[in-house]
Parts: C-alpha cells; structure tokens; sequence
C-alpha cells in the first residue's frame, strides 16, 4: 500500500511540473499580447490592405495595371534616385561610421569622450524630417548662411551643387546616418577582443597588419549589415527630401499620390508601396544573414 | 635561447603599486613560474617583459639588452593568454601560420612550420578546424603553437590553463613542459596554481604585494619557506607560536610543550618570539590505549575532524599547541573517529622557523 501510495504520488509531481510550466507560459503570451495586438493593427492589416489595394481598380476589381504603371515615368526615375541616394548615403556613414567608432574606441581617447559622444550620436540618429531639412536650407540652401558666407570669400558653391541633387541630399541624409552607424559600430568594434590585438602585435604584426589579417575579416559582416540598415533607413525617409524640395523619390510620388498635390491615384501609391515593401523585405534578408554570419565570430 | 633579467621594475596604477622593485633573473632555457594571489603584480611583470605596459621605472634585459623600448611587436616573444585568443575567423594552422605570414614567409615554409608544430602539441588532425570548433584545451594548444612558429627568444605563458577543466589542466601543463623541455626556449609561467607551478619549473618566484617573496626551487620553496607568506601560500602549513628558550640549543617553547628545531638557518635570541611551521604530512599520530600518556616527546592531541584526501586523510587535531593538521595514510585513518585521543609527533628535522 505504501509502495502504491508513493508511486501515485510520484506520478503526480512527474505531472505537475509540466502542468505549471504550460500555466506559465500561457501568463507570458498573455503579456505579449499587447504586442502582437499592436503588429496587428498597425503593421499587418495596413500592409495587408496596401497589397491587396496594389491588385484593384478604384472599383474593386482585380488587375494589374497598377503595377505595370509603377514601369512608367516617373516612376522607374524616382526608384533610381531613392536607390542611389540610399545606397550612397548608406556607403558613407557605413564608413565613416566605422571610422569615427574606431576612432573614439582608440586607447589615446579619453574616456569621457566615449559617452559624449555616444550621446550626441544617439540625438543626432533621431533629427531628422522637417527641422533637419529646414537647417540645412539655412545654411546651405542657395541664400543660407554658409552660402552666403563663401559666396563673401569668392567661392560659389552653387550652381554645381544643390541640396536637391544626389550628393546635396546624401550630405544632409548623413546628418542621421552617420550617428546611426557610430552607435551601431561602437559594440561591433569592441567585440574585438583585446587578445586578439596583443596575439597579433606579439606574433610580430602592425596595427595595419592586424586590421587587414584580423579585424576587417571579423568586422566585415557586420559593417556591411549596417550599410544594409542604413539604405533600408535612407531608402523609407520621406520628410527630410521633402522639406528641401526634393521632387523625384518614391516616398515623396507616393505621398503625392495620396495627397491629391498632382493627381489623386490611391491604386499607383499602393503599388509604388508595395515594390517598396519588397525592397526592404530583401534588405532585411540581406542584413540578417550578415548579422547571422557576424555573430559567429563575435560571440 | 635567452636570458631574461628584470632590475628594479616599479609600476604603479594611481595609488596601487602593481610592482615594487621587482628583480628576476632567468637564465638560458630556464622554465620559471610567478607564482601569487590575484593583485600580487605577476601578470603585469609579464605583460611589461611582453611590451604591453611600461614600468615607471626599471629595466627589462633579454640577452643583456633593454628591451623597453622596442614596441610589442618587435620583441619577438611568443605569449600565451589566458582567454582564449585565436584569431576566430582562422582555422588552427592559418592561425599558427599568422606570424609568419605577417613576417612574408613562403606559403610552403608557413604549413611546413604549422603542420610541424601542430604535430608536436597534437592536434595535427586538427589543422582544418576553426577556433569554435576547437575545445578548450585544443584552443590553448593551438595558441601554444601559433606563439612558437615565430621562433621566440623567449616563451611567455599568462594563466594559460585556468579556463581550463582540472583533468586537462595537468594534462597540459605537462605538455606544456614538455614542449618547452624539447624546444629548450627560455619560458615565464604566470601562475596562481601552486601545485602547477611547484610541478613544472626549473624555479618560482613567489610574489606578494608587486615584490618577490622567494625565489628558488620548486623543493626550496616548498620545504624552505623563508617568509610567512610563503609558508602559508604554498602548500598547507601548521603555523605554531613560541618563544625562544635556548639559541644555541635552537629550542622554542610552544605553551607547555618544548621544541627543538634543528633548522640550520634557525638565528634568534633568546626570549624573541618565532613561528614555526611544520606540514601536515610532517606529523605522524599514535593511538593511545585508554588512559595512557604519550611517550616522551610526543603529546595527545583529540581528534575533531577527518577529510579523505584520497590516499592520505587529512586529521584535524586540537592539541596543547593549539590547533594542527596531519596527513596520515587512508588505511591507518580507519582507525580514527572524532574525540579519539591520539600522541602526536612532530618530525622536529622538518621544522621552519619564522621570526615575527
């Protein structure tokens, strides 16, 4: 009987313990709930009702003029310029982000100037849109301030430049892009271990010697996953280009599209959207591969 | 092969002092351990002689020449660290490779020196493999042949096996060891494990508070103590208060009992107050039959505890001395059982004396 008893008993706490973790874990999805509730409405359906909004006519029925519209200037000319001036802008934070990040990371450094800077970095990051574009039109727009002031020594920068033009916008881009790159290239770069720098000098080789045997191959994954954020970054930015009159970006066509400011076409926006969507979705892919691949030699 | 002479190092952190005049002398092909607790200043003796810090004041001579002021990577020194520090996006034989990649050697003289050095730390099987797919002690062995492909003057091993489990501990160590004994190179071994300190050296240097404590052979250290830091450091030691009776004579009186300690380095005066240590495995224990006095130069002590070290059992004793350890066999430990009362022993030939 004893013997009986114990066994049931047994079995009981055997069962138990997964009964309590299955409770558990249903009080933690509940606590998710808000998140995936949020998803939903605001990331989900509205991209739901944009792809499917991408196949319809303003009636309702199907059809896919509206992508075969997205082929057809403007349009295929406002994908170029936001590629471009994604990419480029991407290119240069990514590496003067991570030569920036290296350089505050440098022993010389002192070391109240890392959280400064971090700082700095992670309010710059976040200016951006309308103040950002209306800055850069008061100092270098063609009557701002800078402007003005090398226009006093002799030198005109205009007409050769512009702040609508690709390299004009990529300078201003890099106002966020740049900070964006250092916070995200600071933890990268200390993944470095110490060791590795003091194997490398002990077997005989040179700072140059260490970047090009040790620290690029182990860093690289990672720095080309960031210029993939960066142009996904670049690539969804709408307020800033607006603000200083940039006419020729997808973002910008799109909002045109909705906004009724040339032609009122909700079914084209939806469609330019979508090609948007895919374009991120790859840029995703691509930087959580990298970031994949990064990981292995950074853990 | 080198020599390695460090005069009059002092390095300070604020107002830490990591090393207090530290000298050292190692001679060609010797194997010497810094043997110390955590903060005794060993690990930055040996990152100066490797040119990863500067002393504030001192020289570091290999070969007779100062060598302070060649950057790290001119001294051509092999090291050894104590996380593990493979270049991770390397296999085993490109990061042995690395040091003579880095010196433009040919492609076939660099996989002949890896595949040679891989072989003899044995891991030539291993040579396609990539640091996370190495273990633990693989990846300090791997390190060990990547610092000797460069054909060191000097061999320098930073803690290389403390993240490493006990069982591949010893066995590394003495591969350690033997790879040094081959290659014949002159090797510092920073350590804080006595026992793998005191097993592969030629000689250690005990270090306490950034100075070196003692300086001599694994058996001199061990059965020589000249400090009490020593004595209490390595190895376990009964540590016994008394006061000298006789000089000439060498007897100390500890609370009712009389010593006579035949140490010839044994120099006190009369009255001065000393102590002595004697190891646990210096002590011998008799059992005393009810009633019974111990015999002559011997005295009862009760048992209060028994640790089974394996072969040996360690005793705890109280005894008119005070306190005291003895390592006694395992077989003759049956017999023993907390409160027996047993004579204790003491060989007097193994007693040290301390002054206070």
């Amino acid at each position: 009987m004893a013997l009986a008893e114990s066994g049931i008993q047994s079995a009981v706490l055997v069962g138990s313990a997964p009964r309590k973790r299955s409770r558990s874990r249903r009080w933690a999805l509940l606590g998710v709930l808000p998140f995936f509730a949020y998803i939903s409405i605001f990331l989900l359906i509205p991209t739901g009702e944009l792809i499917v909004g991408a196949f319809r006519t303003a009636n309702g029925a199907f059809t896919l003029s509206n992508l075969a519209d997205i082929f057809h200037a403007p349009y295929p000319q406002a994908f170029e310029f936001s590629l471009e001036l994604s990419a480029l802008s991407a290119v240069m934070g990514g590496v003067l982000g991570f030569l920036v990040a290296n350089a505050v990371l440098h022993h010389g450094v002192p070391r109240f100037i890392r959280p400064a800077f971090v700082s700095f970095s992670g309010m710059a990051a976040n200016f951006a849109g309308v103040p950002l574009g209306f800055a850069y039109i008061a100092t270098l727009g063609t009557l701002g301030v800078v402007t003005t002031f090398l226009q006093h020594l002799g030198l005109n920068i205009y007409p050769s430049f512009s702040l609508q033009g690709l390299f004009g916008c990529a300078l201003v881009y890099m106002y966020f892009q740049l900070p964006l790159m250092i916070l995200l290239m600071i933890p990268v770069i200390e993944g470095l271990r110490t060791e590795w720098r003091e194997s490398a000098s002990n077997l005989g080789a040179s700072s140059f010697a260490f970047w090009r045997y040790v620290g690029l191959p182990v860093v690289t994954p990672s720095l080309l996953g960031l210029m993939v954020l960066l142009f996904g970054n670049a690539f969804s930015a709408y307020a800033t280009a607006e603000t200083l009159g940039v006419s020729n970006l997808v973002t910008i066509d799109i909002a045109n599209l909705i906004n009724g400011d040339i032609a009122v076409n909700p079914q084209d926006a939806y469609a330019l959207a979508l090609a948007m969507i895919v374009i991120i979705v790859i840029t995703i892919i691509v930087y959580a591969l990298l970031q994949r691949r990064a990981s292995r030699w950074l853990r | 092969m080198a020599t390695i002479e460090l005069r009059g190092l002092r390095r300070t952190f604020g107002s830490v002092v990591a090393l207090d005049n530290l000298d050292l002398d190692v001679h060609s092909g010797e194997f010497v351990s810094l043997l110390g607790p955590s903060g005794c200043g060993k690990t930055t003796a040996l990152r100066i002689v490797a040119g990863f810090e500067w002393p504030d004041a001192g020289e570091v001579l290999v070969n007779g020449r100062d060598v302070l002021g060649q950057p790290a990577n001119k001294r051509n020194m092999g090291m050894v660290f104590q996380a593990y520090s493979l270049f991770p996006n390397m296999t085993a034989q490109h990061n042995v490779e690395f040091g003579l990649r880095v010196r433009k050697e040919s492609h076939e003289k660099r996989a002949k020196r890896a595949r040679e050095l891989l072989e003899l730390v044995g891991l030539g099987t291993a040579m396609d493999r990539y640091p996370r797919q190495l273990s633990g002690g693989q990846q300090q062995r791997v390190a060990l042949a990547r610092s000797l492909a460069i054909e060191p003057s000097v061999l320098l091993l930073d803690e290389p096996l403390s993240a490493l489990d006990a069982k591949v501990r010893v066995q590394l160590r003495e591969e350690v060891r033997r790879v040094q004994l081959e290659l014949g190179i002159t090797t510092l071994y920073v350590t804080h494990d006595q026992e793998e300190a005191l097993s592969i050296s030629d000689r250690v240097a005990v270090m306490s508070d950034g100075r070196v404590e003692q300086f001599g052979t694994p058996a001199q250290i061990y059965n020589g103590p000249r400090t009490a830091f020593v004595a209490n450091f390595v190895g376990t030691m009964n540590r016994l208060e008394g006061t000298v009776v006789s000089s000439e004579d060498r007897v100390v009186r500890c609370g009712p009992v009389m010593l006579s300690v035949p140490d010839p380095t044994f120099n006190h005066p009369a009255g001065e107050t000393v102590e002595l240590f004697v190891r646990p495995e210096d002590i011998s224990l008799e059992l005393l039959s009810n009633g019974n006095k111990p015999a002559p130069g011997l005295f009862d002590g009760r048992v209060t505890s028994l640790t089974f070290l394996g072969p040996v059992t360690r005793v705890g004793l109280a005894t008119d001395l005070g306190p005291l350890l003895a390592d006694v066999s395992s077989a003759v430990a049956l017999d023993l059982a907390a409160d027996t009362v047993v004579a204790v022993r003491l060989d007097s030939t193994a007693l040290r004396s301390i002054a206070r």
